[in-house]
């Protein structure tokens, strides 16, 4: 609950809540201005996790950078090399003949890996949320489901974090020999250890207490601040990427697109950390059914024809093929919103710029307006509910 | 007075006979009595209680806990230090070849898969720490903190029956002793706060002091409906007055007397979780707000000593849930019988009775830390004014009416009253106040979920298993 | 207002009931090794068997090597320092081939890029030279420093070297073994080989150093033969010269 009508008097204190705090997912500084416990203002301060990696994009030839994706946003790395190498593609293919043609199973196997890893996000963000509020177990238990999607991972692929899976043309390698039962599996055991996570957390009275009402962005707010994917959703905007601009083969996917609606019941209210914390918590059972399509509907067979290696796009010179001159904005939904790419080409082989829009970023700025007037307690909630990852910030 | 307290005074006799001042003689006689197998008891308790917790947790969150530390590194120690005229190396191999003979590696692999020998390491860690005192911290606060936390934790214990003959001092106003020693707890931790001349410890102890003092209510009013069903705030006399003569003894507890024992007994519980500061109530750590909370800059043995009192006052919740609600140290069943038994017989049945009655306590606090997320402050305190002040004032009144029942129906039903008005009812009186209370709070229970909305049907999706498909 | 106050706690408790069931069921789970058992790897006790498609150490099959630097080029953080020789048949083959593996994030790329795949990641993850297997391509050398290489050795040093290398692999305590990786000399590639931290089997190494041997052999031959017939003219120049003297010595004479 926010305190209302809150009147300052007397002096203030300054709190300096990180770089390096418990609840700051990453090196995030805060600078709160406290009067006892309430929060009066709150000056995110960035660029403690800021490592160049739009500029490094410019010292690097196009397929080269794909690793540097991975580690924009390390916990769902497989949508950002599917983002960074969609943008890619587009440009590749901008002149009228050059199309980049992708592989029928490397296109399923781009969106059932997109999906897996936003299960993995989405998990990390569930489970540290309920840490930060103070229940460490439901946080090992999301750690623990994440760990059988790495393993997933790590067989396919050959990483737990930084996949570098996706690349321009197709994706790095077919699916390990038993993957379809063991991904199978994984969705059956992830539907099932769901219920009991929110058994255990989401439905925990406390929890709701203090989740309910807090920090709630209403619809025109979330817009106009440039909140993106759960967030935006969280606050009633219907607005998914997959499904209202599709990407890759999601136009032949059934899902829902879950909407907030004050699950809290009679103290909540559209948009606040609750919805936002159980709208993650619905989307995991999305994406488990997009998966579980996904398996459906690939082609069976790995046989040349269809082999997903599309790999490095070469010419007849076993040279890369420079894209022409000329930029393109790709955007794609991430678990933590749209993801986009702004690629320029001046026609070399390596990008003339890279911009990077990230969910994390535009959630950041509207902390300004949110945390006046909540608790110290209610900040750590607000960071977590946004789903904050700060390398996605700083870049 | 009982054999015990016979051979202390024998010892205080002697001690003076032996050119001590009596004070002096009755100070060491205490300390060799009372002091010594308290602390026997409870600090190894107190220890062992952090293993388990950290086993308990350890099994909630598909972990396995402390796994490795073994007596291996205690044995070439002890190996090194017997033999200084060996070479190191050789002593090592001395201590492995020891720890491959059977019985020794079945006692290696016991201590180490049960987290034990942990216990030594963390205990050496911790003796081993740099006495860090950051600059700019108040510096006699600061260092007076812990010591007074652990007084604030031990000082009650001098009041909780063991058995009927091993009770530190079994005061008339026991109760009341507990309440006041137990609260220093709260000037030890906002001495930390503020002597740590730190902004998040300061937090943390404004907080905790808040708390605690709110918290001091509904404990209080908790003992006091006790004390009143039992008519006494000794706990010696309190633990006799639940004595039930038979073979299920456990008859006797206050806490099947009443459902608004059993509601006073939940309301006990919570509070006094609340005041040590335990999730959901950790406010005042907070690991993930508050950074440490309270106890930020407190490192090595200081916040050992901290960490300390925290299980020791667990351990005294144990203990004072046991004696106001499940009978003190007596048996469950039985309990004539042990009673028959030659005091040091007794004794230890009794204590052993009274420590598994805390471990169960401390055990369901642990699997309440390890499963609920933690309270809000302005919402801790909310809960204590609205919910638990007025549930224990509720059950208080609810209590007192039951009593009155009771002596009215004895009245009517022998024509004249007994006794004062007691905790052991006569029958037709308990079941009747179980009939009516227990019916009123049921029909309440089912009004209010009645008139609550319905579950939004996204939480009912999540909630639910999903249907298997053929 | 009253049954508000008595939901709030009958909800309390019955969501605290359910929490209590649902860590109960882990915990019981747990201890009788049921679905949600532990899934805790007790690490250097225990050890995963690493995936076929794991990202690991990088291993160069250097005999199929053909100093393309493709996978150089593929690298998007220059972890590779490779170098080509010609060989007696005047193939080219690799001399030289170090991946610095602190600056390497195991993406992946330059296998990718191996035309040959000579060039794979491996199971290994360990760094720590102590505890990594004794076994040919496990281990890298770790050049950070350009001035690491062709260490100029002292005396004492050399002596040192000497005593190690004379050492059965297991008995090379971890300060012998940093004193090793810190030489690079042409005795360094045969002690490499010998304890399993370079590219090269012992066979390998001494074929290398044989030729190489050869080589210097024959350079200083060919140097001496050189030195000799400069010698020889020089010689005769200074023959011819003091003939020549001897020659225009008369003219030479001082003129009245
Ligand atoms: S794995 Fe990546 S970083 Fe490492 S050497 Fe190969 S290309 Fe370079
Ligand atoms: S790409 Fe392969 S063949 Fe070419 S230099 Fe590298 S390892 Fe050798």
């Amino acid at each position: 609950m926010t305190v209302e009508a809150y009147t300052v008097d007397g002096d203030l204190m300054t709190l300096n809540m990180g770089p390096h705090h418990p609840s700051t997912h990453g090196v995030l500084r805060l600078v709160l201005e406290v009067d006892g416990e309430v929060v009066v203002s709150c000056r995110p301060d960035l660029g403690y996790l800021h490592r160049s990696i739009e500029k490094i994009g410019e010292f690097l030839e196009y397929p080269q950078f794909v690793p540097y994706t991975d580690r924009v946003d390390y916990v769902c790395a497989m949508n950002s090399n599917h983002a960074y190498c969609l943008a890619v593609e587009q440009l590749l293919g901008s002149v009228a003949g050059s199309e980049v043609k992708i592989p029928e199973r490397a296109e399923w196997l781009r969106i059932l890996f997109a999906e897996l890893n936003r299960i993995s996000s989405h998990l990390v963000a569930v489970g540290a949320f309920a840490m930060d509020m103070g229940a460490f177990t439901p946080f090992l238990h999301g750690i623990g489901l994440r760990e059988l999607v790495n393993d997933i991972f790590e067989k396919t692929c050959g990483a737990r974090l930084t996949y570098n899976y996706i690349t321009i043309g197709g994706v790095a390698a077919d699916l390990h020999a038993g993957a379809e039962a063991e991904i199978l599996a994984f969705c059956d055991t992830c539907e099932r250890e769901m219920v009991r996570f929110n058994r255990l957390i989401t439905a925990n009275s406390i929890f709701k207490g203090r989740l309910a009402g807090v920090a709630a962005v209403s619809a025109a707010d979330a817009v106009s601040y440039g909140l993106v994917g759960p967030n935006l959703r969280a606050s009633g905007v219907d607005f998914d990427l997959r499904r209202d601009e599709p990407y890759g083969f999601y136009s032949r996917v059934q899902f829902e697109v879950p909407v907030g609606g004050a699950f809290a019941g009679a103290r909540g209210r559209v948009g606040d950390s609750y919805d936002r914390f159980v709208l993650r918590c619905i989307e995991i059972l999305e994406s488990v059914r997009i998966v579980r399509q996904c398996l459906e509907q690939m082609p069976k067979s790995a046989a040349k024809a269809d082999d997903p290696v599309g790999g490095w796009q070469v010419d007849a010179n076993k040279q890369l093929r420079k894209p022409p001159r000329g930029e393109v904005y790709c955007r794609v939904e991430n678990p933590r919103g749209e993801t986009g790419y702004h690629v320029v080409s001046d026609g070399s082989r390596k990008p003339y710029r890279i911009k990077i829009r990230t969910g994390s970023f535009t959630a950041m700025s509207i902390f300004e307006k949110l945390v006046p007037g909540l608790m110290i307690s209610d900040v750590v909630a607000v960071i977590g509910s946004f789903d904050i990852v700060v390398p996605e910030i700083d870049r | 007075m009982n054999g015990f307290h016979q051979s202390f005074l024998a010892t205080a006799a002697w001690f003076s006979s032996c050119g001590l001042p009596g004070w002096l003689g009755l100070v060491l006689a205490g300390v060799v009595f009372y002091a010594v197998p308290l602390f026997a008891v409870v600090l190894p308790i107190a220890g062992l209680g952090q293993i388990f917790e950290r086993k308990i947790a350890a099994a909630m969150q598909r972990r396995i806990g402390p796994s490795t530390t073994g007596i291996v590194g205690i044995l070439r120690l002890t190996v090194n230090l017997a033999l200084p005229w060996k070479a190191k190396a050789e002593c090592n191999r001395l201590a492995e070849r020891l720890v491959a003979f059977g019985p020794v590696a079945l006692l290696d692999r016991l201590l180490t898969r049960t987290g034990v020998a942990q216990l030594a390491a963390d205990g050496v860690k911790m003796i081993g720490k740099e006495d860090l005192v950051p600059s700019g911290v108040d510096g006699w606060l600061f260092r007076a903190a812990p010591y007074l936390a652990i007084a604030g934790a031990f000082l009650p214990f001098v009041v909780v029956p063991w058995s009927q003959h091993l009770v530190g001092a079994d005061l008339s106003i026991g109760l009341v002793w507990v309440a006041a020693a137990g609260g220093l707890t709260a000037v030890a931790i906002l001495l930390a706060g503020w002597g740590s001349n730190n902004k998040w410890t300061m937090l943390g102890g404004m907080r905790a002091v808040a708390q605690i003092v709110s918290y001091e209510i509904p404990v209080g009013l908790c003992m006091a409906a006790v004390a009143m069903w039992c008519g006494t705030l000794s706990l010696q006399q309190m633990v006799a007055a639940q004595y039930h003569p038979g073979v299920l003894s456990f008859l006797g507890w206050n806490l099947i007397q009443s459902p608004f024992m059993v509601i006073l007994a939940g309301t006990f519980y919570l509070a006094a979780i609340a005041e040590c500061q335990r999730t959901p109530f950790d406010t005042a750590e907070a690991e993930s707000e508050l950074v440490s909370g309270f106890n930020t800059e407190m490192s090595g043995l200081r916040w050992g000593m901290f960490a300390m009192a925290e299980y020791t006052e667990t351990f005294l919740i144990g203990a004072l849930f046991a004696v106001l609600f499940l009978g003190g140290y007596q048996s469950p069943v039985g309990e004539q019988w042990i009673l028959s038994l030659p005091p040091l017989a007794e004794t230890v049945i009794h204590v052993a009775i009274m420590t598994a009655k805390c471990l169960v306590a401390i055990w369901v606090m642990m699997w309440i830390r390890w499963t609920l997320p933690r309270f809000r402050i302005d919402q801790v305190m909310r809960l204590a004014w609205l919910k638990l002040v007025p549930l224990a004032l509720v059950c208080l009144f609810g209590l007192a009416l039951t009593m009155l029942l009771g002596a009215r129906i004895e009245q009517v039903a022998y024509g004249r009253l007994l006794s004062a008005p007691s905790a052991q009812l006569p029958l037709i009186a308990w079941a009747l106040s179980w009939l009516l209370a227990g019916g009123a709070i049921i029909a309440l229970v089912v009004a209010a979920k009645r008139s609550g909305p319905p579950m939004p049907a996204a939480l009912r999706r999540l909630t639910t298993a999903p249907a298997r498909k053929a | 207002m009253l049954l508000a106050w008595v939901r709030d706690i009958v909800e309390g408790v019955e969501s605290f009931v359910v929490g209590m069931g649902s860590t109960a069921r882990f915990a019981y789970e747990n201890w009788s090794g049921k679905a949600t058992g532990a899934m805790t790897l007790e690490y250097p006790a225990q050890k995963q068997a690493m995936p076929a498609a794991f990202r690991g150490h990088l291993f160069n099959n250097v005999s199929n090597c053909i100093t393309c630097k493709l996978c150089a080029k593929a690298c998007p953080v220059d972890c590779f320092v490779i170098e080509g020789e010609r060989n007696e048949e005047n193939k080219f083959r690799t001399s030289r081939f170090d991946i610095d593996l602190t600056k390497c994030i195991y993406c992946g790329l330059c296998t990718r890029a191996c035309p040959t795949d000579c060039l794979t990641m491996q199971g290994g993850f360990e760094l720590d030279p102590v505890n990594t297997v004794n076994q040919r391509g496990q281990r890298f050398l770790f050049t950070q420093r350009p001035d690491q290489l062709d260490v100029r050795l002292e005396g004492a040093e050399v002596d040192r070297l000497l005593r190690v290398s004379s050492l059965k692999p297991g008995e090379v305590g971890a300060e012998d073994r940093a004193f090793l990786d810190r030489i690079e000399d042409p005795r360094g590639t045969a002690i490499i080989a010998k304890f399993g931290v370079g590219y090269y089997t012992a066979d390998e190494v001494k074929q290398v150093d044989a030729r190489r041997e050869e080589l210097k052999k024959a350079k200083e031959a060919q140097a001496a033969a050189a030195k000799a017939a400069a010698d020889k003219a020089k010689a005769e120049a200074a023959a011819k010269a003091a003939a020549d003297a001897l020659a225009s010595a008369p003219a030479q004479e001082p003129k009245p």
